[in-house]
């Protein structure tokens, strides 16, 4: 999937993917729990973005607000170092579909 | 979606003493049982799915909240209690942190949105400081009810 790179204030860029959701759930608690654990101690900072809604993903009650269904077009954004690392990471377990059932 | 749309008023626990997840989960699931919402039959599967659940990763969310939750094919519509733990029980959740606020949640099988959207209303309230404090402190049945018709309120 493209990433485009948008123009910033400051160093380093801001970084933003657009991501189809496949997860045969959604976005529930352990999918998030697992965003959470991707995001680790990322130090710059991540948002998921589904439409209007907007979720820090270090954050498990932010996460939860996205109530992402499968199927559903996010974008995942990220600026700091190391970030493009965090958000392939992210676009990998996102938009596969294998998922122990809950 | 509303708290009060799914949270089982008779079915609210506002001084569970547990020493156990394992425990606290039973009694939430009989609680709903007693108020005529799941058929004595299912209680046991009930409890199995849930504990189940809980061995893929713990449903402690931090913030001193816990959302043990199933799907089952006995759920016409999603059900809900909640259960106040004022001692703090240990759910081994994510943050490490005792739990004080339980939500239990049970969703019919083929209705992925309603599953989604019932843990978004939850969060999205427990996120706010005020309801969870005011939660915590919740020691009736009455109270509890109050401040779930206050949040939806709060929202609309």
């Amino acid at each position: 999937m493209s990433t485009t790179s948008l123009p910033s204030m400051s160093d380093p860029e801001l970084i933003q993917r657009p991501v189809r959701l496949e997860l045969a759930q959604g976005l529930h608690i352990r999918a998030c729990s697992r965003v959470v654990a991707l995001v680790g101690s990322f130090n710059g900072q991540i948002r998921i973005h589904n439409g209007s809604r907007s979720a820090d993903a270090s954050s498990m009650f932010d996460l939860m607000q996205l109530a992402a269904l499968p199927g559903t077009d996010l974008i995942i954004e990220g600026q700091g170092v190391g970030a493009e690392a965090v958000i392939d990471s992210l676009e990998r377990f996102l938009s596969q579909t294998a998922e122990t059932t809950e | 979606m509303r708290l009060t749309e799914f949270v089982v008023p008779d079915a609210i626990l506002p001084q569970l003493k547990a020493d156990t997840k394992q425990s606290a989960i039973r009694q939430m699931v009989a609680s709903l049982k007693d108020a005529g919402k799941i058929r004595p039959a299912d209680e046991e599967t009930i409890v199995s799915a849930i504990l189940k659940r809980e061995e893929l990763g713990s449903t402690g969310i931090g913030r001193g909240v816990a959302v043990p939750h199933t799907k089952h094919p006995s759920a016409d519509s999603i059900i809900s209690t909640v259960a106040l733990c004022h001692e703090g029980l240990d759910f081994e959740s994510l943050d490490g942190e005792d739990v004080y606020i339980l939500f239990l949640l049970i969703s019919p099988p083929d209705r992925p949105g309603d599953h989604l959207r019932g843990l978004e209303t939850i969060t999205r309230h427990l996120k706010n400081d005020d309801f969870c404090s005011f939660l915590k402190q919740a020691t009736t049945t009455a109270a509890v009810v109050d401040l779930l018709q206050e949040a939806d309120e709060s929202q609309s």
